[in-house]
């Protein structure tokens, strides 16, 4: 999944550099005030057995394929998810500068494609609960490959954006999602199977090796992510598409067609009239004309993402206190 | 990439070190590859002339073309792989020097190029300044002491470990035994365990040589008045190359000579 330079074009590549240094810069300041150098020969040693394990391809038996393990989740099981962030990052900075594996411009694209995803999504999000919950050898399998999969297809997922934003293929978007999603479904699965495998041979002889790493997320991470999206609801909606989206460009080509009928039936008219009453915000600016655009925009985007919020809290809060009731 | 080409760092011994600082180099190669990023797809024919930086390392660090393209063919696969796919899906056609050609095969060989230029670029980088060079360059141009270290660590272990891997491959398959998703547990596990045991032992002989967190102690000044001239040139180069369209002018001026 590494890309090249070859592959991405300088924005593309730039913007992603800003993400990954921020990422690194932060972790790395973290972790320089959270503890000693304790772990520090930990990191430098798991990274080699990861990239010396990457090495070890096993068949997969019935495709008469191979493949290797990934190493980000096995990474921040055993060093929690910063700690698996930087080695990841040195990593595939070995691996870009040694063996021409990725790129220098690429960098950036590659430590948040195999890094991020799996360091602070797929194992805070997925592997964490998932194996708390069952537990045992059978939770840990259950998380490795789910976090796995998740991980890799996230990974997936940015790389064809990237490239196909980057304009360096004139692959159909259509096909080169479903083709790169498809394969790492299958490369997920395996790399989770060998990943819990790896997890429960060391859970079977040493368990006192498996510590207990620590959250993902603190409660700055929490306040960057909301001024991210203060800042995304705001401004960075100015400067959305005003063209239609594919739904709407598929409606607006056939509403014309003959014997299609839209807001006229009962049912359908009145809920089109209920909408237009309780809409604040119609197609994300004011009722009033006078107001200008940009702040309708900018207030529906933070509002918006304020309701959701409000909305996720309230869920959580409705499924807590029915498992309490359940207990 | 297979076990055995791992072991092959031959390009990477230390050599007496280069005429240009490591900063330097680090800096010129990052501006370089964005340079060559930036030409559009079609644009394979002013691609061309910044093939001089990449000459002009190997042949200032005396390294061998033959090691550096046997590095560029091992990692090109994947870059094929995509590539390819142009020529089928592109078949506008466009002129070039007065030639019809497929803008499909056009963006592919751009693709290619850009490449081998940037994959080169980077690995003579290392090459010419050494891996520990760049390290000390990189803290000085302000890369977290934490990453610095682990750089250091990663580049020092992975062949060891490279190493034990490889007995434990060819123990295995000396067994008569292939190395599958059943049995992959039972080879990396123990390798993971022999690893922490490493690094516990790495970390107590840290300790006892009064390790401080940081293993790179590289205080010296960054560019001297030589290396800033080297990266103003090539960097003006670049520029020129980048606005200006050589081959094209060139190619005007044979036909003009030619009558």
């Amino acid at each position: 999944m590494h890309m090249a330079d070859a592959l991405i074009s300088p924005a593309v590549g730039g913007v992603f550099w800003a993400a990954s240094a921020l990422l690194t810069i932060r972790c790395s300041s973290v972790l320089k005030r959270s503890d000693g150098e304790d772990k520090t020969a930990m990191m430098g040693v798991l990274s080699a057995f990861v990239f010396a394990a990457q090495m070890i391809n096993f068949s997969i038996p019935g495709t008469g394929s191979s493949g290797h393990i990934g190493g980000a989740l096995l990474l921040s099981v055993f060093l929690g998810p910063r700690r698996a962030f930087l080695s990841m990052v040195s990593i595939l900075t070995v691996q870009a500068l040694f063996f021409a594996d990725g790129g220098l411009l690429a960098l950036g694209c590659n430590v948040f494609n195999m890094g991020f995803f799996p360091c602070f999504i797929a194992y805070p999000l997925i592997y964490k609960p998932i194996t708390e919950r069952i537990g045992g050898r059978r939770g840990v399998f259950a998380g490795s490959v789910l976090a796995s999969v998740a991980g890799l297809e996230m990974g997936a997922f940015c790389v064809v954006a990237e490239m196909l934003a980057s304009g360096m293929t004139s692959l159909p978007a259509g096909l080169f999602f479903s083709l790169m999603m498809g394969i790492h479904l299958a490369i997920g699965a395996v790399e989770g199977m060998v990943t819990a495998m790896i997890i429960a041979y060391v859970m079977a002889n040493a368990p006192d090796e498996l510590p207990d790493a620590g959250a993902g997320f603190g409660a700055r991470a929490l306040f960057f992510f909301a001024l991210m999206t203060v800042l995304l609801g705001s401004v960075a909606a100015w400067y959305a598409s005003a063209d239609p989206d594919g739904l709407e460009w598929s409606i607006d080509k056939i509403k014309d067609v003959p014997g299609l009928l839209l807001h006229k039936t009962g049912l359908h008219s009145f809920l089109y009239s209920l909408q237009q009453k309780v809409s604040f915000f119609p197609d994300y600016s004011f009722k009033d004309a006078g107001v200008p655009g940009r702040l309708g925009t900018s207030v529906s985007g933070v509002l918006g993402s304020f309701c959701a919020l409000l909305c996720a809290a309230a869920s959580g809060k409705i499924l807590k206190h029915r498992k309490r009731r359940a207990k | 990439m297979k076990l055995k080409g791992l072991q092959k760092t031959r390009i990477y011994t230390e050599g007496p070190g280069y005429i240009f600082s490591p900063a330097a180099l680090v800096v010129i190669t990052l501006i370089y590859v964005v340079f060559v990023a930036s030409f559009d797809k079609y644009q394979v024919l002013r691609l061309v002339p910044l093939a001089a930086y990449p000459v002009f390392l190997a042949a200032s660090a005396d390294v061998r073309p033959g090691a550096v393209l046997r590095k560029i063919a091992a990692a090109s696969p994947v870059v094929l792989l995509i590539a390819v796919w142009n020529p089928l899906f592109d078949a506008s056609r466009c002129e070039i020097l007065g030639l019809s050609v497929s803008c499909g095969w056009l963006s592919f060989a751009s693709v290619v190029f850009k490449f081998a230029l940037t994959v080169s670029a980077t690995l003579l980088m290392i090459a010419a300044a050494g891996f520990d060079k760049v390290c000390g360059a990189l803290r000085a141009l302000g890369l977290p002491d934490v990453l610095v270290t682990q750089l250091f660590l990663l580049n020092r272990y992975i062949r060891l470990l490279l190493d034990e891997t490889h007995n434990a491959v060819r123990a295995r398959l000396f067994r008569g035994g292939r190395i599958t998703v059943a049995n992959a547990g039972y080879i990396c596990g123990p390798l993971l365990m022999r690893s922490i045991d490493r690094s516990r032992r790495i970390r107590f002989a840290l300790a006892c040589r009064g390790y401080n967190g940081s293993l790179c102690h590289e205080n010296k000044e960054l560019l001297s008045l030589c290396d800033k001239l080297f990266v103003i040139f090539w960097t003006v180069f670049f520029i020129a190359v980048r606005f200006q369209d050589f081959i094209c002018a060139s190619w005007r001026a044979i036909l003009r000579c030619l009558g």
